[in-house]
């Protein structure tokens, strides 16, 4: 039974060691400036890394956390991926059209935060750029469930939309993890991540992901990777080039449809800070 | 058939001893590899308790586990095979567990009728598992003689009985409202909280002109927002007719409410359904759940209490 559900996709992943992650992107630079057309530089720590490069290098490691100057002891970020929270996802990956900058699946190195990191987006309050949703209620994607299951992601339509989340007070942000749909592995496009003052989203706008390689968002072109959707999520890293979380109360998700049409789903994100 | 529940960790753990972990696929390997590394199981939070109200004198949690999964009712509109895959399922030892996976998490009332089997299930349940969930039993008494079902359903130990919403909608349309407050007398009497059900909107209607001294009522509500309720002959697809109408006329209802059907059967988001129901003035939910569902119903419901529910309707319990 399980030897006729390996789809030959799956056999590349076989050569690889065990593995227990993905490698996120690299996170873009918080850049002070007002969302535009223009092209925006995004975040670069160390860590820079594009679907062509060899698997990136593992993101800030302990010194940069704490350059901020904080001396507090650094844990590994959990996500709470029990075997209970997440779904699994149909085998095998879709068939069709890959961008160019997909990157590798490699392990993702732990992301150490200082001890009382929590998830700051729990129980907010979500927005989002349609007036109605195709699925789901806004409130699924700051519940702590992070199932992939019928009834358990939040549908926008096809193009690009945003999800908004409102901290309630500026918090220092460390991370951002977003789970879109996963069930069925999917490439969504022109993921961005910017954090910003106020709600309209006009105030010390900062752009903490972007993988949009050909500016179709006209947002700016990103650097970042592209990814499949899998149940660990996709971790952005939201500090600065010298460790510092990114100070904001308001987190935007920006994503396109689907490389094959899908619509856009998300089904949970988190917020990492203090 | 074996009672086991084949989990995934049990699927994974088959898996890789029949076929090497080189045949599996990438997530299942590394799903395996989590279990091996002795990924602890999901801990409770016990902190994070379920909101509580009162009926009569009983404190029950805003959730309450519905009783069809244990009796075998699966509402499941055209598909035939549900209801008996629902009993193949649900074994008594599943429903036991069930029930002790709702206590954990906070649920401290299930609602059912009183056949043989959630009898059984239940006295068992409290025998053997030294469980201390209330039963609100869903009962039939007979207009002519009210006391013998209702006596049954004291003495298997229910905690409070109400009139089968089916069975009141039927004395409603004869015009025997009398008998109905004649049945919630001799619960009192017998020092229960006695309630009357109803899926029609004429129930608590009827009930509130005449005066009868319920201490609750268990009315369905849930919204139009899916796909079967549009059917144009309906078959077990809709509980609810009049959402919009049993939420303005519960509004002037002062007696607890227990909203029930509120995921029409399974068709409707539990966030969405619940969020309506409990912000269209809901005291308390009933929800039937398969094991797998507990935690994360639970989850939600908690949710929506942290963030706060807006409604009109002041909470009666």
């Amino acid at each position: 039974m399980i030897a006729s559900r390996v789809p030959l996709a799956c056999l590349g992943g076989l050569l690889l060691a065990c593995l227990c992650g993905c490698d996120e992107g690299s996170g873009g630079a918080p850049t002070a400036t007002a969302q535009s057309t223009e092209a925006q530089p995004t975040r670069r720590g160390k860590a820079e890394a594009s679907a062509l490069d060899t698997p990136a290098p593992t993101e800030s490691g302990p010194a940069e956390a704490t350059a901020a100057g904080s001396t507090s002891e650094l844990v590994a970020l959990d996500l709470g991926l029990t075997l209970d929270a997440v779904t699994r996802a149909t085998p095998g990956n879709p068939r069709g059209v890959k961008p160019p900058h997909l990157r590798e699946e490699v392990k993702r190195e732990p992301f150490m935060v200082p001890k009382g990191v929590a998830n700051v987006a729990l129980y907010q309050p979500v927005t989002c750029s349609e007036k109605r949703l195709f699925a789901g209620d806004l409130d699924q994607l700051t519940d702590d469930i992070k199932q992939s299951g019928k009834f358990d992601f939040v549908e926008l339509d096809t193009g690009l939309h945003w999800v908004q989340i409102d901290l309630g007070q500026v918090r220092a942000i460390h991370a951002v993890a977003i789970w879109h749909y996963y069930k069925n592995p999917t490439i969504y496009q022109d993921v961005i991540v910017q954090v910003a003052d106020d709600q309209a989203f006009r105030q010390n706008v900062r752009t903490l992901f972007n993988n949009d390689h050909d500016n179709s968002a006209r947002m700016g072109t990103g650097k970042d990777t592209a990814f499949y959707t899998r149940w660990w999520g996709e971790l952005v890293n939201a500090r600065g080039p010298d460790g510092a979380p990114t100070r904001a109360r308001h987190v935007r998700v920006y994503t396109a449809g689907g490389m094959e049409g899908e619509p856009v789903r998300f089904v949970e994100i988190e917020v990492y800070g203090m | 058939m074996a009672e086991e529940r084949l989990c995934r960790r049990d699927f994974l753990r088959r898996a890789g001893i029949a076929c090497g972990v080189a045949a599996l696929t990438l997530e299942e390997r590394t799903l395996l590899a989590a279990q091996k590394a002795g990924a602890a199981p999901p801990k409770e939070d016990k902190s994070a308790a379920l909101p509580m109200g009162k009926i009569g004198k009983l404190n029950v949690s805003r959730m309450i586990c519905g009783g069809n999964l244990i009796s075998g009712y699966a509402h499941s509109r055209d598909l035939v095979y549900v209801s008996r895959l629902m009993q193949e399922y649900n074994t008594e030892k599943r429903v036991l567990d069930t029930l002790e996976l709702c206590e954990r998490h906070g649920i401290n009332t299930v609602l059912s009728d009183p056949w043989d089997k959630p009898r059984t299930i239940l006295n068992r349940y409290w025998k053997e598992r030294g469980g201390k969930i209330q039963w609100i039993v869903d009962s039939r008494p007979d207009p002519k003689d009210v006391k013998p079902k209702i006596k049954m359903a004291i003495d298997a130990g229910a905690s409070a009985i109400y009139v089968n919403g089916g069975w009141a909608e039927r004395l409603v349309k004869q015009g025997k409202v009398d008998a109905l407050a004649k049945m919630v007398d001799f619960i009192q009497e017998n020092g229960l909280p006695a309630g009357i059900g109803g899926h029609l909107l004429d129930v608590p209607v009827a009930c509130e002109e005449a005066g009868v001294k319920a201490d609750f009522y268990v009315k369905t509500l849930h919204s139009r927002q899916y796909w079967s309720s549009a059917a144009q002959r309906e078959h077990d697809n809709i509980w609810c007719r009049k959402p919009a109408e049993t939420i303005a006329f519960m509004k002037t209802v002062t007696k607890p409410w227990i909203a029930y059907k509120t995921l029409a059967a399974g068709a409707v988001n539990p966030t969405v359904g619940f969020k309506y129901a409990l912000q269209g003035g809901a005291d308390f939910l009933c929800v039937g759940m398969f094991d797998f569902q507990v935690a994360q119903d639970v989850k939600i419901v908690q949710g929506l209490f942290k963030r706060g529910i807006q409604r009109e309707r002041p909470w009666r319990a």
